[in-house]
């Protein structure tokens, strides 16, 4: 187990020194010239130079990767373009609140797209299979920006039961990240609700199951304990690894909510061109999924021995 | 039959017409094909059913709720929304289709070469791989874009980048299985030239998952290139695009839901008839998956 553990983790070096090196030539690929772009058109010769200077546009490429890593390895992430502030601070400050959003949405999504899923395996073919099938579908294709706008009218605008957007004052309201975490959660619900119930149908149909019936378990104890126990284990890992979706999907539900997440920091920053900040925000989401991840595969192995020998 | 035949060719023109059979036959298809048909339609012939102009602004006609009219309503710039509907319809059918174009030309080789050769190239190639899948969801969309810079070509190029990943995964894992498989080990034996093998024999077998996945594939791009549209990192203002639609709506949430509400909804029905035909296909391919 432990070499598996740290097989893992050797693997996982190389995506990340990747992913840096993706976010440090994001600004060095900017079309033209990106001390040109960053300063933006009205500034003048010198200012542009100043940039160059300031990123180290006028120094060779590798010195350049080398001087970004050295930064990111004292966890020095740069300044806000605009504000002048040091990055790392707004990043912390607002990816609490993009986490405890996420968390909210899997605690919603978790159990709720669980029990669709089994609920409709087990009346397959049934109407409420039909109705859960076609609410899954709906959660999947549903674009999370628009259920957003439709949930603020008819909770705020017309109902005026809960809050439009922001995440209220002084201390968190709970109110506030009702409709948010609901955006977020449907996606992940449809999601959890088709592999549920795709995976326990596929193990109503294993033969141990059969053997089960045959020596005259209960329907109940059939379902329950043979079955869910083995269709939870794909479940579980989709789950795992969906987490770094929900994070991604922060932004879009962010944006809508005015959250004042990471997820609407990087938008702004991207509209901003405030490129220290999108390269900030864009690192700690990889980190965190790649992060997650390796938890995901570890624990993986650890309830499924085999994977380990793969 | 000759061997440098490709396997694929096994199934003969009866197989094909038994898969559109139990196409048609399937509920989902019933349901999605349909709204997808009706998206082409005003989409390819938007110009014939709007006597509106979708681009020339209006003011004296903003934010009109639907009327006989206008039976969407107009925008904030007096814009008949219906209209921009119809060829907003062009344009995320356009975005998908191209997207999902770029995903398969550059994932579905990339993958059949990783699993083919194993090694390591393998290694190295699901190396890369890792990398793009470590900005999940809109995320790689949304770095290529900071980078590139809005416009229709850079959203096309974004979304379809991002679905890469997806391709190679999946052509990898198929390629693995059939690599194993007697007959590929037999045009070896045969001695046919390797580029041939991967084609005609490696590639074409893999194609029912990829046509099952890229019919999915399509509703997720439109749903990637709906939300950077949505956060004003989609195409150029002046095009209409269901996103930006909605995205601009959204100012005008309070005093005319409208603007919002039909864009938003046409995104919907699309990526739902997109994800309804994926499902049907898998199943009409391979009944016994069926679930």
């Amino acid at each position: 187990m432990l070499g598996y553990i740290l097989r893992r983790i050797v693997l996982a070096i190389p995506v990340i020194i990747g992913v840096t090196i993706i976010v440090f030539a994001m600004v060095r690929f900017l079309p033209g010239d990106p001390a040109k772009v960053i300063a933006g058109i009205a500034a003048t010769e010198e200012e542009v130079e100043t940039i160059r200077h300031q990123l180290g546009l006028d120094r060779p490429v590798w010195e350049q990767y080398a001087s970004f890593m050295w930064s990111l390895l004292r966890l020095d992430l740069g300044k806000s373009m605009f504000t002048g502030k040091p990055v790392l601070p707004q990043l912390v400050e607002t990816l609490q609140n993009t986490f405890v959003l996420a968390v909210v949405s899997m605690v919603i999504a978790v159990p709720v797209g669980i029990v669709i899923g089994i609920i409709s395996a087990i009346h397959r073919g049934k109407v409420i299979d039909q109705v859960a099938i076609v609410f899954s579908l709906f959660g999947v294709s549903m674009p999370a920006f628009w259920l957003g706008l439709m949930l603020i009218l008819l909770f705020a605008v017309t109902l005026r039961v809960l809050p439009a957007g922001g995440i209220g004052t002084p201390s968190w309201d709970l109110r506030y990240i009702i409709l948010p975490a609901l955006t977020l959660a449907a996606h992940l619900i449809g999601v959890l609700a088709r592999m549920t119930r795709s995976s326990v149908l596929s193990v109503l149909g294993q033969d141990y199951i059969r053997t089960a019936r045959a020596k005259g378990a209960t329907e109940y104890l059939v379902n329950y304990k043979h079955a869910l126990r083995n269709a939870m284990l794909p479940v579980t890992t989709i789950t795992g690894l969906y987490f770094g979706y929900l994070l991604s999907g922060t932004v879009l539900t962010e944006t809508v909510f005015a959250w004042p997440g990471m997820g609407r920091l990087l938008v702004n920053a991207i509209s901003n061109r405030d490129y220290p900040i999108v390269q900030g925000a864009v690192l700690i989401y990889s980190l965190i999924f790649i992060t997650v991840n390796l938890i995901v595969d570890i624990l993986y192995a650890y309830i499924d021995p085999r994977i380990r020998y793969e | 039959m000759s061997v440098t035949k490709s396997s694929a060719a096994l199934r003969d023109r009866s197989w094909g017409r038994e898969v559109i059979r139990r196409l048609l036959k399937h509920r989902s298809a019933k349901l999605g094909l349909p709204i997808l048909v009706f998206f082409v339609i005003i989409g390819a012939l938007a110009p014939y059913l709007s006597v509106y102009d979708p681009i020339k602004i209006d003011l004296s006609e903003a934010l009109k709720p639907p009327s006989a009219e206008h039976i969407l309503g107009t925008d904030e710039l007096g814009r008949d929304i219906a209209t921009r509907i119809m060829f907003g319809a062009r344009v995320s059918l356009f975005i998908g289709f191209f997207a999902v174009l770029i995903g398969l030309a550059i994932g579905a080789p990339v993958g059949i070469i990783s699993g083919y050769y194993g090694g390591i190239v393998d290694f190295a190639l699901q190396r890369a791989t890792d990398i793009l899948l470590a900005f999940p969801g809109i995320l790689l969309a949304l770095v290529l874009v900071a980078t590139l810079g809005v416009g229709l070509t850079n959203v096309i190029i974004a979304v379809g980048i991002s679905s890469v990943p997806v391709y190679i995964r999946l052509a990898r894992g198929q390629t693995l299985y059939i690599r194993e498989l007697s007959y590929v080990e037999a045009t070896r034996a045969l001695g046919l030239r390797t580029p041939v093998i991967l084609f005609k024999h490696v590639f074409l077998n893999t194609i029912d998952p990829l046509i099952v996945q890229s019919t999915l594939q399509l509703g997720t791009a439109i749903l990637t290139a709906a939300g950077l549209g949505f956060l004003g990192l989609g195409v150029e203002p002046t095009i209409p695009e269901w996103g930006t639609m909605l995205g601009t709506g959204r100012e005008y949430l309070m005093s005319s839901p409208h603007v919002a509400t039909f864009p938003g909804l046409a995104i919907f029905l699309v990526v739902l008839a997109f994800n309804l035909l994926g499902d049907a296909l898998r199943d009409a391919f391979d009944p016994t998956l069926a679930l």
